[in-house]
């Protein structure tokens, strides 16, 4: 039961969204609003084009984190999902603390992994993995589950290996799943690499909204929250795109 | 969610639980065992036992932190879901509204929620305000999500015949839409109870006078490795209550 925005809801953001950019613009400035309160969505891209240069830097930071954490976080989370349905008793033992990881604040481990592995890049990309691991590993045992035991008894008539039945049958019809999930793993991501960088990071958006919280500019601290909208929308974006591509036979809302 | 009819006996109980009891005592034994091997200081790795010696040497501090997030994190809960469910009983009744609210809503969720708090602290200020208003923003989203699918979820056949009986529009609402988006709607309250707990801790990180998150920024910046641990530990504990008490009144209403 996951509710997902419609499309209608998409369509109409399309007219609503430049909509309210132009409200938001016309009453900030009609009602003369103080920039350090709310400033106008101009005032908000200038910033972002004045300081171009070193906010695509913090971009690039982030994104960096979050990408090789969500990598590590999907290879590890399909070997596990493997692993779990090949053995009956390991998924037992360990898939209810998986499932379990989604009902606690599991980011705030975040700490923790700053202190043990430093202020680097290595630090939030180790939150993004863990963050990105769990739903993985739990999407690709229910894809892998979803074969009939006929299909997989037909193929092994066959004579085919439990290593063909992996690759050519229970993978496949596991990836639309698995990418559900590494799309959720990309917003995750991002998130923990983010709140990673507010524990002394000098680099990376969660660095950009934090300085600008601590000096009190509200509209650097603006152009921060559009930049990681974006990255988010763009990363969200890159996996849709690469599930159109390669799991095009389960078209999945 | 748990379709195991067993679970409901006691024999069924412990074969459920023990294989995942049985991981968790591998997961204690070498947790122990990494710390004895590697001989790892205390401050790197606490024992499990210590973390809990190190909550119960000071209980009022633990306490207090502890019910700092949670009043945060039920308060911005209870008003989100009220809203979210207000306003998808709205977007149905009177569909202009969706048409011109969802897609602001929308907007404003497509940024990640941890990315406004910043703001929210500057706005609303340290205090327990900035928390409640963005839980009660993200809760009410996801709650909403969910309430205008379940509310959509009854067949327009069944809608057609109670209309050709003469049931109003107030009536279709009361005695069909309510009862058949209710799982729903409890589904997405499991979610967002985690989401206001994530949220109440996180930005306790940012900026906060009391609470759990504001103890894991403390000890951090202290490398108080023990300290950090119980106020993870405690965040744990406090989601997984409030996860099976959403739970549990779930199941108690949305028996069907």
């Amino acid at each position: 039961m996951n509710a997902e925005v419609r499309p209608q809801s998409i369509a109409a953001q399309l007219v609503v969204v430049p909509l309210l950019l132009v409200v938001w613009e016309g009453c900030v400035r009609v009602l003369g609003v103080s920039a350090d309160k709310l400033p106008a969505p101009t005032v908000i891209l200038e910033v972002i084009w004045e300081l171009r240069v070193s906010l695509a830097g913090a971009v690039g930071t982030t994104l960096l984190e979050a990408v090789i954490g969500l990598i590590a976080g999907t290879i590890f989370g399909i070997l596990s999902g493997i692993v779990f349905s090949r053995s009956r008793i390991i998924e037992r033992m360990f898939l209810p603390y998986f499932v379990g990881s989604q009902a606690v604040p599991i980011l705030a481990f975040g700490a923790i992994i700053i202190m043990w592995f430093g202020n680097g890049i290595a630090s939030k990309a180790v939150i993004a993995f863990y963050l990105s691991f769990f739903p993985v590993a739990v999407n690709t045992l229910s894809g892998m589950r979803s074969v009939g035991q006929d299909e997989i008894g037909l193929l092994r008539t066959f004579g085919a290996s439990s290593w063909t039945i992996l690759f050519k049958l229970q993978l496949p019809a596991a990836l639309p799943a698995i990418l559900t999930a590494v799309r959720l793993g990309a917003s995750l991501a991002l998130i923990g690499a983010i709140v990673g960088e507010w524990f002394g990071a000098t680099q990376g958006l969660g660095a950009v909204l934090l300085t600008a919280m601590y000096e009190y500019r509200i509209d650097y601290l603006w152009a921060g929250i559009v930049l990681t909208g974006v990255t988010g929308v763009v990363m969200y974006g890159a996996v849709s795109f690469i599930q159109n591509r390669i799991a095009w036979w389960h078209a999945e809302a | 969610m748990n379709a195991d009819g067993a679970t409901h006996t006691i024999p069924g109980l412990l074969k459920n639980a023990f294989p995942p009891l049985l991981a968790g005592i591998v997961l204690l034994v070498a947790w122990e065992l990494a710390i004895w091997y590697f001989s790892l200081p205390n401050f790197v790795l606490p024992r499990p036992g210590d973390i809990v010696l190190a909550a119960a040497e000071h209980p009022h501090a633990f306490l207090a932190d502890t019910g700092a997030t949670l009043l945060e994190a039920v308060t911005g809960y209870v008003i989100g879901a009220v809203l979210g469910v207000g306003l998808a009983v709205l977007f149905v009744a009177l569909p202009v509204f969706e048409r011109t609210v969802m897609p602001v809503y929308v907007t404003f969720n497509s940024v990640p929620m941890i990315a406004y708090g910043p703001l929210a602290i500057i706005w609303f200020g340290i205090g327990s305000m900035s928390k409640i208003v963005l839980i009660l923003i993200s809760v009410s989203y996801i709650v909403l999500l969910n309430a205008l699918a379940g509310l959509r979820s009854c067949d327009a056949g069944t809608v057609e015949l109670l209309r050709t009986f003469g049931a109003s529009r107030k009536e279709i609402f009361r005695k069909l839409r309510i009862p058949s988006a209710t799982p729903w709607i409890f589904s997405g309250l499991r979610v967002a109870v985690v989401q206001a707990m994530i949220l109440a801790v996180v930005l306790e990180m940012l900026g906060a006078n009391s609470g759990l998150g504001w103890a894991i920024y403390r000890s951090t910046q202290m490398m108080d490795f023990i300290e950090a641990w119980v106020a993870v530990a405690g965040s744990v504990l406090a989601s997984l209550i409030l996860y099976s008490i959403v739970t549990v009144v779930g199941r108690r209403i949305a028996w069907w």
